[in-house]
């Protein structure tokens, strides 16, 4: 069971979204967008959108500083190991509240309004369920449990992305943090086939692009 | 200077009777399936009143168009930065509320429905959810005046005018306004267009916004200020009117124009310069747009830019379209086209011949029309300044200037018509209108055929860059059975 979720798993959930980035956009490039729900319901999408996504970009890049950074570089920065985790918790408390509460406001909505509820795909609701499984496991993390991750989970994570899995180093690890850790593959893997692959069209190029754009008829980009 | 071919379009509002038939065709080519319903290309307004969607004109509201920053045109509402920090939650879009919840009705009900004592009626249910609704807005919500004394109020084409006043039943007055994408010079939904999607084509100014790169991020909707790109909610994505560009490649009319049963459309060529279109957005003062706008527009009899246009890549035939182009003389040689909210810096493309209007018969009743006053555009029931609020930024005097040209017009036919020996020879040169020019008005305006009113050349699909016409020639309409084409 430890060999297939943290051996096996992970490179599947990654191959998934390698392979599956590339083919959609090159099969489905019309569907690939955001599908924004603003047209039916604006005053709780402000709040709730704007609050939900700052937040889950600072706690990506929390994960990032976290995770993928070795425990030994802090050491040498002279960051001490127990600071490291006040550190973490305490920017995970302040960054949760808004993803938890950001979240549950567009859950309210696309649940309450009949127009929003009969315009969400399958695909919405899954995605919808990971991100809620993910920000709940993560909210639990940092407010009630923190169980320290650092000589775990994250060294596991950097074996994964070595190519050299350490599955042992994920036994210790209580249950809510293994279900957040395979949660979050999970999310990667579906990541192509639903809404969220708009994380990858974030529009870097709009503060350079001309005022007017003109393109030839058969222009081929 | 670089020369470019940009399409335009006039309507004489003076003709348009609220019909409607131009929206037909439109809707039913391209806006009927499912998350565009209640989209309209092409849809006509009652003025006054607040339109569709409700409030498009208002810019204190929802910022949209251009405004003068301190180094030329900035985008309304937020430039690039302000546009990036409002990725996560639009502020500019309109809702549905403010457009209407489509509907349609339970017509299955009439059929399924058992023996009943009244007879079955199909209710109405919303396209979206398939409930039960009761329509409370359209399109057309407040046509030929339904509602306008309490609608009206909200028009902001009644600046410097008592609203109040002239909504009464004794001064209330109304015109249509056949609305569709400007396809501007200087458009301010393809500059708000994060991913890029939205382009002008390079050949005809035509203005698309490209599906497959489309990312639904909405910033167009709201910048537009003519609120004529809208937002799909089956498919995320944003549509808006294409000016009919299958048709127009094969020089057909716009299905809305070759519609019209008034008659009321014109389409043409007219030569740009783009190199200026920037420096002519960015007039300090509002008034001065309608003029910068002309200045763009080049003399396309004039050789030396006939020379450099052909040397900038506008074919041949495209030229001699342009010095044939209805919309040049309308526009530009009589002046008698004027733009739509000028003020909104876009630099429209879509340009309309304000309507003419009965004397405004008030107060007393004393006045009686005579030859000279049913002619004078100061007296007429449109008030003048509501016209300029909405053609010219409230410049009173091209709105004038324009109708008094169309009514010297009038005068002169009239006299012809009726035989008259008093007729001046050189017509009324005061207003501009000379014996030729009121000839060529007049064959343009009341006679219009088919092919002076629609002067589009086809497009040069051999000149095409990245495509070999040879190779491509018989390789359409038939797939192979990997459903590639057949090459």
């Amino acid at each position: 069971m430890n060999t297939f979720f943290y051996v096996i798993y992970p490179y599947v959930c990654l191959s998934i979204m390698a392979c599956g980035l590339p083919l959609r956009y090159l099969y489905a490039p019309g569907q690939w967008n955001a599908r924004s729900s603003q047209f039916f319901e604006r005053r709780l999408l402000l709040w709730g959108s704007t609050m939900f996504h700052v937040g889950i970009l600072l706690s990506l890049g929390g994960h990032v500083v976290g995770l993928l950074i070795p425990s030994s570089l802090f050491a040498k920065m002279g960051i001490s190991h127990e600071l490291h985790v006040r550190v973490a918790f305490v920017a995970g408390q302040a960054v949760a509240p808004l993803v938890l509460t950001g979240l549950g406001l567009l859950i309210y909505r696309r649940l309450c309004l009949p127009t929003l509820r009969c315009t969400t795909s399958a695909g919405d609701w899954l995605a919808l369920a990971l991100v809620c499984v993910a920000a709940l496991t993560g909210g639990y993390q940092v407010f009630v449990a923190h169980v320290s991750a650092f000589d775990t989970v994250a060294p596991w994570v950097q074996s994964v992305l070595a190519l050299s899995p350490q599955p042992e180093l994920m036994r210790e690890v209580p249950l809510f943090l293994q279900i957040h850790v395979i949660n979050g593959f999970t999310l990667a893997a579906v990541l192509p086939f639903t809404r969220l692959v708009h994380i990858f069209s974030a529009p870097v190029t709009y503060p350079v692009a001309a005022p007017v754009l003109y393109r030839q008829r058969y222009e081929h980009l | 200077m670089k020369i470019k071919a940009q399409m335009g379009m006039v309507l004489n509002l003076d003709k348009c009777l609220g019909c409607h038939t131009c929206s037909i065709p439109c809707k039913n080519a391209w806006t009927t399936a499912r998350g565009s319903e209640y989209m309209w290309f092409n849809h006509v307004e009652t003025k006054p009143g607040v339109g569709y969607p409700k409030q498009w004109e208002r810019r204190d509201t929802s910022p949209s168009g251009w405004e003068l920053g301190k180094n030329g045109p900035v985008l309304a509402g937020g430039g690039k930065l302000g546009r990036l920090a409002s990725l996560f939650g639009n502020t500019a879009q309109p809702g549905m509320e403010q457009y209407y919840e489509p509907w349609t009705y339970d017509y299955a009900h009439l059929a399924k429905s058992g023996p009943t004592r009244h007879q079955p009626q199909a209710e109405a249910v919303s396209a979206i959810s398939g409930q039960p609704m009761t329509p409370a807005a359209g399109p057309n919500w407040e046509g030929d005046l339904a509602g306008t004394h309490i609608t009206g109020l909200d028009d902001p084409n009644f600046t410097g005018l008592q609203a109040e006043a002239l909504l009464r039943f004794e001064r209330v007055f109304m015109m249509h306004l056949p609305r569709l994408c400007e396809h501007c010079l200087h458009p301010a939904c393809v500059a708000s267009c994060p991913s890029g999607a939205i382009y002008k084509r390079d050949e005809d100014g035509i203005v698309l916004v490209d599906q497959s790169r489309c990312r639904g991020w909405r910033q167009c909707v709201g910048a537009c200020p003519y609120k004529k790109v809208y937002f799909n909610w089956n498919t995320h994505r944003a549509e808006k009117c294409l000016f009919c560009y299958p048709r127009v490649e094969s020089s057909q009319a716009p299905l809305c124009a070759q519609s019209c049963p008034g008659r009321i459309r014109y389409v043409g060529v007219m030569l740009v310069d783009v190199d200026a279109v920037q420096q002519a957005a960015a007039q300090p003062e509002a008034t001065d747009m309608y003029e910068a706008q002309m200045k763009l527009f080049l003399d396309p009899h004039d050789a030396a830019i006939a020379r450099q246009a052909e040397r900038d890549g506008v074919p041949h035939a495209w030229i001699q379209a342009a010095q044939r182009s209805p919309v040049y003389k309308l526009a530009v040689e009589w002046r008698v086209a004027l733009p739509l909210h000028p003020e909104f810096r876009t630099l429209p493309m879509v340009w309309y011949i304000p309507p003419a209007s009965p004397l405004n018969a008030l107060a007393g009743g004393e006045q009686h029309e005579t030859e000279e006053s049913w002619a004078d555009p100061d007296n007429m029931r449109i008030p003048l300044r509501y016209l300029a609020n909405l053609f010219t930024a409230g410049d009173e005097a091209p709105v004038r200037r324009a109708l008094e040209k169309l009514m010297a017009l009038r005068r002169h036919m009239r006299n012809q018509r009726l035989d008259r020996q008093t007729q001046d020879p050189q017509v009324e040169p005061e207003t501009g209108l000379t014996t030729t020019v009121a000839e060529d008005m007049y064959r343009l305006l009341a006679v219009a055929r088919h092919e002076d009113r629609y002067v589009i050349p086809s497009a040069h699909r051999e000149e095409a860059q990245g495509e070999d016409a040879e190779h491509l020639k018989g390789c359409t309409g038939f797939t192979d059975i990997h459903g590639g084409l057949r090459s």
